[in-house]
């Protein structure tokens, strides 16, 4: 109970305890901010990985997906599964004028693609917004181009593909191109892109190389024009700055995925042996989307369960079935890596409370030496006197946590008016959307997170006084006394 | 005592230990009743114009007249210190008895062993051969925590320096006592707090109660502390050469308190150099080299010690 009372008395009336809450403060606000950064990193990472993946992936193993339609059929028939979609996946060279960029080809079938991920919220342009050559297009025109990968026609005399159209016997493709694919596009301060540089309604060259599956280098890479209908932002970089989204038979046909009759052999001379029998169509993956509250690990082993039956019926290699978080785990995980190497380093620096908490009361115990000695003397126990310099210590831990989190959150929450602020009197701006692809900071606060930081805090600052406290508890009543 | 008296100057008028009659006479100081030196005490204290409270100064149990009965008894107390290279025997076989109620001085040149003797009488050391029986247990053979409640409740110690806790108020550092853990004052903190401020009404600083001790003069302090270590209501009181920080009039204050203390039926060990001083006991014990050298009863036991001349009367 005098505890309590001394406690109270010496936080009111010395400065140093209030020093060693004040390291206890700037520790806990510090820890709580960077993890609330790289939390909200991570979760905007993981938001924009998810994005453009389906929540488990059907991938064939040693070939394509043959009879992927029936898979999948039998995929959507399980009650974890709510819809699916098959895509090929592929390799080409994105020219445009002199400018040359490999791509990644994903050909999909945009009306399936939404019901498995929420690929028409990528789209950037509307079509009021981008400026074309001689005017501009007709609102929601280029959203509707995207979002279904064909050319639509336009009303009246402004048909914005007309010109192409009228270059070939056929329409070309329409393809959307991940926005950092486009060598044009440069983000100001804000992170926005320029509209005025965007490809959309834009013809370009596309150079697919298709496997050689006679391996006799008698394919050759074809090269054909196609149209930009729109750009998409997933926001994570990986995929923003490789992906084109091609229509899904396109592709097939130019990775020689369609169903094809072929011959199964050829002699020295490259001259087909046999009868040809017929290769079915095939799709590079299917993309699931799994029911709402479904638990991923169960959704992924039923699918393991009807891919390993479909496999021994097709006579083929089981088909391998991932997450999308396996999918972009090694990216992912780094990113987790990072964020833990950077929260111990924290961690470790925020030893320093500790120690600031131990010499902080090591000083007060060799001041108040003849105080703790007259205590002792009239009957206070060493238990009490320990237990007296532990809810010193936890009396600071808890006042400096407290400060500390209740700055960190309202620095979190204020991040982006913060950092404007600065970036408005002092022209610096810490977090820059050029560099870091995400427009603003993405802090989070995590309430258990943060909550075990500030418990974390508390047990340091008793730690930081348990030293002192046994110090204290042995002072000698009759020497402390005899010698002030 | 470094911090000079501030200028509010000791005494205060308003000690209510004033009011004492100036010159009690022996027959009712060697048999003091358990109401008279003290009975207009808590009139300084407003608050203890209740009429059913009792004076905060009086001793638990009540008042003695003679002392009678053994309250505490030492026998072949023994007790040395390493010092340096080699032992110094500080006591060595020394035999103590104090009686319920009685008032005991204890003189004796610097490193006679007087302070040591109080120490173990006060449970703040252990002796290394002998024994100290206090309600039939011996201090010796008590664990830690048992001592520590007996520090607590049964023995209240005042030192030659006060050793007030600077941050506390004069209230708060008697009141401190009483929060020390069980064994104390029972009853929960009002009653702390009260009894806390009738001592310190008891001992004329109701006035005071608020203020530092920085902010007393040396004799208020030593007042406190005196307060301080009757909050418990102590068995016997231990008091190390209290008076030997003081001018000789603060000094003749704080003995006017020590003697209302005993007329009020506490048993008290005084540790003093001063010949006058111990007059105010009824009993003079004197160590030599670590042994008890002589033992008087004090036959004008009555006045304050100082101004009064005392007849010794060799026991030994």
């Amino acid at each position: 109970m005098y505890g309590w009372l001394l406690i109270s008395t010496y936080l009111r009336r010395k400065l140093a305890p209030l020093f060693a809450a004040l390291a206890v403060t700037l520790c806990t606000f510090m820890v709580v901010t960077v993890i609330s950064v790289m939390s909200g990193f991570i979760e905007e990472l993981r938001r924009s990985a998810k994005k453009l993946t389906g929540d488990l992936i059907v991938t064939g193993l040693g070939g394509p997906l043959t009879d992927y339609e029936a898979l999948s059929g039998r995929l959507v028939a399980l009650p974890d599964i709510d819809a699916a979609t098959p895509v090929v996946r592929g390799f080409g060279l994105l020219q445009i004028g002199d400018f040359a960029k490999p791509v990644a080809l994903v050909g999909v079938r945009p009306g399936e693609l939404d019901r498995v991920m929420p690929y028409v919220e990528t789209l950037l342009w509307d079509g009021t917004e981008t400026p074309r050559r001689g005017g501009t297009f007709p609102p929601g025109l280029l959203r509707q181009a995207g979002s279904t990968l064909t050319l639509p026609d336009a009303p009246g005399d402004d048909d914005p593909w007309g010109w192409l159209v009228e270059q070939g016997a056929e329409p070309p493709p329409a393809v959307v191109i991940g926005v950092e694919v486009n060598p044009r596009h440069t983000r100001d301060e804000a992170g926005r892109y320029d509209p005025a540089n965007a490809l959309s309604g834009w013809g370009v060259s596309l150079i697919v190389a298709p496997p050689d599956l006679t391996q006799l280098g008698e394919r050759k890479p074809a090269r054909r024009r196609v149209v930009v209908v729109n750009e998409f932002k997933s926001g994570l970089y990986q995929v923003d700055e490789q992906t084109v989204f091609v229509p899904f038979d396109w592709l097939q046909s130019a990775v020689e995925m369609q169903e094809k009759n072929f011959f199964p052999e050829y002699d020295e001379l490259g001259r087909p042996l046999g009868d040809p029998v017929v290769r079915p169509a095939g799709a590079s993956e299917l993309l699931l989307k799994t029911a709402p509250g479904v638990d991923l690990s169960a959704a992924q082993r039923a699918v393991e369960v009807v891919c390993a039956a479909y496999a021994a019926e097709a006579g083929v290699f089981t088909p391998r079935v991932t997450t999308w978080e396996q999918q972009h785990g090694r990216f992912l995980s780094a990113v987790e890596n990072e964020r833990f190497l950077i929260v111990m380093l924290f961690v470790i620096v925020s030893g320093t409370a500790v120690v600031m908490v131990a010499s902080t009361f090591y000083m007060i115990v060799l001041e108040k030496t003849r105080d703790i000695g007259l205590l002792r003397a009239i009957g206070a126990s060493r238990r009490s006197v320990t237990g007296m310099f532990l809810g010193y210590g936890l009396a600071i831990g808890v006042i400096g946590a407290g400060l500390g989190v209740t700055g960190a959150v309202v620095l979190v929450t204020q991040l982006n008016p913060v950092q404007d602020w600065i970036a408005a009197t002092f022209g610096w701006r810490m977090w820059d959307p050029r560099t870091y692809f995400f427009d603003e900071i993405p802090a989070r606060i995590n309430a258990v997170e943060t909550g075990a930081i500030a418990a974390g805090a508390v047990v340091s600052s008793v730690l930081g006084a348990v030293i002192p406290a046994v110090f204290a508890a042995r002072v000698d009543p009759i020497r402390s006394l005899r010698y002030e | 005592m470094s911090d000079p008296p501030p200028p509010s100057a000791d005494p205060p008028k308003a000690d209510p230990l004033k009011a004492d009659p100036p010159a009690a006479d022996a027959a009712s100081a060697k048999t003091p009743r358990a109401d008279s030196p003290n009975a207009d005490l808590p009139k300084s204290d407003p608050s203890s114009a209740d009429p059913p409270k009792a004076d905060p100064l009086k001793a638990d149990p009540p008042a003695a007249t003679e002392p009678t009965g053994v309250l505490l008894s030492a026998e072949g107390l023994a007790k040395s210190y390493r010092v340096g290279g080699s032992r110094l025997e500080v006591l060595r076989g020394v035999d103590f008895e104090l009686k319920h109620g009685e008032f005991v001085a204890v003189m004796g040149r610097s490193g006679s062993g007087k302070s040591t003797l109080l120490h173990l009488l006060g449970g703040l050391d252990r002796p290394d051969a002998g024994r100290i029986v206090i309600d039939g247990q011996d201090l010796a053979k008590l664990p830690k925590r048992a001592l520590d409640r007996y520090r607590r409740g049964r023995v209240g110690l005042v030192f030659q320096q006060h050793h007030l806790l600077p941050e506390l108020s004069a209230l708060d550092n008697v009141r401190i006592a009483g929060m020390l853990g069980r064994g104390g004052v029972a009853g929960g903190r009002k009653v702390v707090a009260r009894r806390a401020g009738e001592l310190l009404a008891s001992v004329g600083l109701a006035d005071r109660a608020g203020h530092k001790p920085s902010k007393l003069s040396g004799g208020e302090r030593q007042r406190v502390a005196i307060a301080r270590s009757l909050m418990n209501k102590p068995a016997v009181l231990l008091a190390d050469e209290p008076t030997g920080n003081l001018d000789a009039e603060t000094a003749e204050d704080v003995m006017k308190l020590f003697h209302d203390l005993h007329a009020n039926g506490q048993a008290v060990v005084m540790v003093t150099h001063d010949t006058a001083i111990a007059g105010a006991a009824q009993r003079t014990i004197t160590l030599a080299q670590g042994r008890l050298a002589k033992s008087q009863d004090t036959q004008s036991h009555g006045g304050t010690g100082l101004l009064g001349d005392a007849q010794w009367t060799d026991d030994l």
